[in-house]
């Protein structure tokens, strides 16, 4: 009986310390494995870029796509498929939600509505829109990135280039929550500086493009907002400007290489870079997203160098000096 | 109940048990010097590493805050060079939006982009003059006065450069300070305006974010009122998070309640100030000192297992071994004798437990041997109760005393009833109980015993004057018997004595009677003898008258015989003891009254008797004196014939059982033919008849003389009642 318990005794001891060890050992090597799931629904397929930023600096932050993070992409104009989509996100239990777009950061947020998955977006205006209530205290499971901000200084970049200015064409589509946004701000920076705006409202590309064949002729620069259709459709619009010679402004998104004049605008790898370090604070801090203040993105400025000489632009050199980017 | 539980009810506990001790004893043994060194070292690590780490800290913090001050002196600079450089307030305002606009465009950087915000031109009177935003566009129409602003009153009255208290943007809740400069007319040293800037301070946020504190440390930057306004995560400022840090460096709970190595630096900003603070995890900062602490409770863990493990390996080589050894004398103690020992291993508790069993094999064999001669122990115990039973029924059933004295004390330990001593048996001493005296007898007629036997180492027999507890006097004949001790010295001695008052008085009654009858008889010998002496006289007297020779020796003859038996009563009467006679005083009265009777000259004829030490009872001596008196007689008559002389020899001897009385002379000779013992003589047929009365026989010899030898034994007669 004696010797049993003495037995019993020390394979107790022995398991314990064996199991005290491999625990160890487990959550280290849990902690190093874990997975992670994230959503990422983009409802503008053609913006690839914002898209890529993300991207990039989450394996900035260590998360890497195929090692410690596997990604549901969802990204395409359907919106019962994105619905559809997040639905299956939300049951899987996806640890995180990256959204692009009013529309889609809107769509996330009825989808997790009840739910702690965290949500991060990245849209124009948060409040305006009401996907959050206020930027520093957002409430809520969703967080994220604002881009409005950089219309007013667009226009005065646009004056200062081209002070002759008085017509603007804007051919948009509203298609995304911040085009009208956006537009909104246009008309209040355009008419405190006194320049008269023609919307050109498009729904497809043969309209945009037909818009574009049929600009006004006293028009002195043409503005791009934040649109899905027009901004993936650039060509068209810079192949009608090159040809009448007409600046294209944007406050939208800064890609001066597709021929824009100058866009003073939040960058996709800023974006993707603040956007990446919110998600970095959700899944590796713990952080609650009702905790991370909506953040307001950095402008930059870009200058088609090459286009504007094209064109018969002369851009200031205090604009240069303050250009982040230029395309000579 | 199980084994362990049985050998703790009975000595062995949990507290003294050796199994406890052991594994306590190796514990703190393996434990405690592992722990005091890794107590030491970590302890000495954790010093020294806290120390490095608030030194790092203050110098990183300091770090941050040159680089801050730098940052925001530069953008002072900037404005100052403006200002002092162009007279920007009597350019045109076109020429001034121009300058502000490259100012505004000059504060970006490339790393932390736009810096500053918002720039704007006040003129003497705090008027908006020029204004250029990053964000608004602005017209002519939106420029209004800041007369009453801090940033144009504070620098135009005290013409130094004005910092304004971190602000923070409603919305978005981005901070920015202002910095305003003064213009100074240099004619009347009066400001004439105030250039003033809105500074965005997320600038600041990538400076501190590159500004690495260990691998998981960050720097950030409070105000006064201890809110954030730069922080590596912009969330932290952004929604308005306060810390209120320590001044001096140290551990304290960090910004995210963690335990940190916090250090703070005071930056200040004209009237405003800033504090840099950087906080390090202590788990990093104190890596070093974890890892040691690691390592030591590792090691502690490791030594602890091995202990432990040591601990059960020495239980179960050794305690095991003792417990089961424990719980098997326990058993053999409870009397199971069958039990035995666990055999183990071929190691020491192995033969220590075949030496245990071998031990109880024997001691079992003892123990029946012991059982066994117990049981004759206790049959030869109940038999000395019962002879002692028996012997104390002996002694006080003997009506006379008996006692043991202690030879030293004199102490009686051990009496009989009959001595009376009660209670007194063992407390006092034999002369106390015996003599009622306080000291042992000294008289020389009372002799101690105890002491005679211990002068003797003999047995001893004494006779006392003991009292009784009456105190009344009675003679006592003591005996005394020595114990010896194994060393042979006298331990004790026993005494029992016997009343012999009545036979004293007895024998004192009977010797008194003897004295009597003594008197008696020798009067009644003396009357006999002097009776016969009256017959010899009346012979002597009545031969006076005779003529006969024949007759006349016929009567001396007779007469001589009546004077040979009146000398026998005269001996015995005149003798101390009336029953023998001393033959050699009566034959030399004898030969010599026969010598005289005859009227032998003595010078001629000797006379010899030789009876020494022969002492013969008056019925043996009368026969063997006339036997004597007739020989003698003869020889007197015939041995010497004429004037012969010669010598005539009586001796008696005794040898055993017998007598041998000789009578011889050396005189002529007895005739050869003649028969002595058919000669017709009155005198030898006396002898003859004597001698058969006597049981003897009778030889003549002859050689230079005639001797007769006459070997008879003593009469022994029947007591006359």
């Amino acid at each position: 009986m004696k010797n049993r318990k003495m037995h019993i005794l020390f394979s107790a001891l022995l398991i314990s310390f064996i199991a005290v060890f491999s625990f160890i050992f487990a959550c280290v090597k849990q902690e190093e494995e874990r997975q992670y799931v994230i959503g990422y629904v983009n409802p503008n397929p053609e913006e690839e870029e914002g898209a890529q930023g993300f991207l990039r600096n989450m394996q900035r932050f260590g998360y890497v796509e195929g090692k410690n993070v596997t990604y549901i992409r969802t990204e395409t104009k359907d919106v019962k498929i994105i619905e559809s989509s997040l639905k299956d996100m939300v049951a899987r239990r996806v640890d995180l939600i990256f959204a692009m777009t009013t529309p889609g950061a809107k769509m996330a947020k009825q989808a997790t509505q009840g739910t702690n998955i965290p949500v991060v977006f990245v849209i124009y205006n948060a409040t305006g829109t009401e996907v959050v209530k206020s930027l520093i205290s957002p409430g809520g499971n969703l967080t994220g990135i604002q881009l409005r901000g950089s219309t007013p200084k667009s226009i005065e970049f646009l004056l200062k280039m081209a002070p002759q200015a008085k017509h603007i064409f804007v051919p948009v589509s509203f298609d995304t929550g911040a085009a009208k946004q956006s537009l909104e701000d246009l008309k209040q920076s355009a008419e405190k500086a006194g320049l008269k705006i023609s919307v050109a409202e498009v729904s497809t590309v043969e309209e945009l493009r037909a818009s574009m064949s049929s600009i006004p002729k006293d028009v002195d620069a043409i503005f791009v907002l934040h649109s899905w259709l027009v901004g993936s459709n650039m060509e068209v619009v810079m192949d009608n400007a090159i040809k009448r010679k007409i600046p294209v402004f944007s406050a939208g998104h800064v890609d001066a290489r597709n021929g824009l004049v100058l866009s003073y605008a939040p960058t996709d790898e800023r974006i993707g870079s603040q956007a990446a370090r919110l998600a970095y604070n959700i899944l590796h801090s713990g952080a609650s997203p009702s905790d991370l203040p909506v953040e307001t993105s950095d402008f930059f400025l870009g200058i088609n160098l090459k286009t504007a000489q094209a064109m018969g632009i002369n851009i200031p050199n205090d604009i240069l000096q303050q250009a982040d980017f230029i395309i000579r | 109940m199980t084994k362990g539980e049985k050998i703790r009810s009975t000595r062995i506990t949990a507290k003294t048990s050796i199994r406890r001790l052991l594994i306590v004893s190796l514990t703190i043994l393996s434990i405690t010097p592992v722990l005091l060194l890794s107590g030491t070292l970590s302890w000495q690590s954790y010093i020294i590493q806290l120390a490095q780490a608030k030194d790092i800290q203050s110098e990183l913090s300091k770090l941050a805050s040159i680089q801050i001050v730098s940052y925001i002196h530069e953008q002072e600079l900037v404005l100052n060079s403006v200002v002092t450089n162009i007279d920007i307030i009597s350019v045109e305002s076109a020429q001034r939006q121009l300058i502000l606009s490259k100012v505004l465009s000059s504060s970006t950087d490339k790393r932390h982009g736009d810096i500053i915000s918002d720039l704007v031109l006040l003129d003497g009177r705090g008027k908006e003059m020029t204004r250029v935003s990053r964000s608004a566009f602005l017209k002519e129409t939106d420029l209004g006065s800041r007369a009453m602003s801090d940033e144009f009153m504070i620098p135009a009255r005290s013409g130094e450069t004005y910092y304004s208290p971190v602000y923070f943007d409603e919305q978005t809740g981005e901070p920015f300070l202002k910095i305003s400069v003064p213009i100074t007319d240099l004619r009347t040293m009066k400001a004439k305006g105030v250039l003033s800037a809105e500074l965005r301070m997320n600038y600041i946020w990538d400076v501190i974010a590159h500004i690495h504190v260990g691998e998981s440390g960050t720097v950030y930057l409070t105000d006064k009122n201890g809110r954030i306004i730069a922080h590596p995560n912009p969330s932290v400022v952004l929604r308005g998070t306060y810390f209120s840090a320590p001044e001096r460096p140290g551990i304290t709970r960090g910004l995210n309640g963690d335990r940190v190595v916090l250090a703070t630096e005071k930056t200040q900003f004209g009237e405003q100030t800033l504090y840099v603070v950087t906080e390090l995890p202590v788990a990093e900062a104190l890596r070093n000192t974890y890892r040691s602490l690691f390592a030591g409770l590792s090691f502690l863990a490791v030594t602890l297992f091995c202990a432990l493990a040591l601990g059960v390996l020495l239980v179960r080589r050794i305690v095991r071994p003792v417990e089961s050894l424990a719980l098997t004398a326990d058993a053999i103690s409870k009397g199971d004798l069958s039990r035995k020992a666990e055999f183990f291993k071929n190691d020491e508790t192995g033969t220590l437990a075949d030496a245990f069993n071998g031990m109880t094999s024997k001691l079992v064999k003892t123990i029946n041997v012991q059982q066994r001669q117990m049981v004759e122990l206790q049959k030869a115990d109940d038999k000395i109760i019962e002879q002692n039973e028996m012997l104390s029924n002996i002694l006080n059933s003997l009506t006379q005393p008996f006692y043991v004295i202690n030879a030293e004390d004199y102490k009686v330990v051990l009496a009989n009833s009959a001595s009376r001593f009660g209670s007194r048996v063992g407390n006092s001493a034999c002369y106390e109980l015996t003599h009622k005296a306080d000291k042992p007898c000294e008289d020389p007629e009372h002799p101690c015993i105890i002491e005679k036997i211990k002068k003797t180492g003999k047995p001893m027999t004494v006779e006392h004057i003991h009292y009784d507890a009456e105190g009344n006097q009675e003679f006592r004949e003591i005996h005394g018997y020595p114990i010896l001790s194994s060393d042979g010295k006298i331990k004790q001695v026993i005494e029992y004595s016997f009343d012999i008052t009545g036979r004293r008085k007895a024998e004192e009654k009977i010797k008194a009677s003897l004295q009597e009858k003594e008197v008696l008889l020798r009067e009644i010998h003396h009357r006999v003898k002097n009776n016969m002496q009256i017959v010899s006289s009346i012979l002597q007297l009545q031969s006076g008258y005779i003529e006969d020779k024949q007759l006349l020796t016929a009567l001396r003859e007779s007469k001589n015989r009546i004077d040979m038996m009146a000398l026998i009563h005269e001996k015995l009467y005149q003798s101390k003891s009336l029953s023998r006679i001393n033959f050699q005083e009566y034959i030399d009265e004898l030969v010599t009254s026969l010598l005289i009777s005859y009227g032998v000259n003595t010078e001629i004829v000797r006379a010899e008797v030789h009876a020494e030490g022969v002492f013969l009872d008056i019925n043996t001596a009368i026969p063997c004196g006339l036997i004597i008196n007739e020989l003698v007689s003869n020889c007197l008559k015939h041995a010497f014939p004429g004037n012969r002389g010669g010598r005539i020899v009586v001796a008696v001897t005794s040898a055993v059982s017998n007598y041998t009385l000789i009578v011889s002379d050396d005189g002529v000779g007895f005739p050869e033919n003649l028969d002595f013992a058919d000669t017709g003589t009155l005198g030898l047929k006396l002898v003859m008849a004597l001698t058969s009365q006597l049981n003897g026989t009778i030889e003549k010899k002859r050689d230079k003389g005639t001797a007769f030898i006459i070997i008879f034994p003593e009469l022994k007669y029947r007591e006359r009642v």
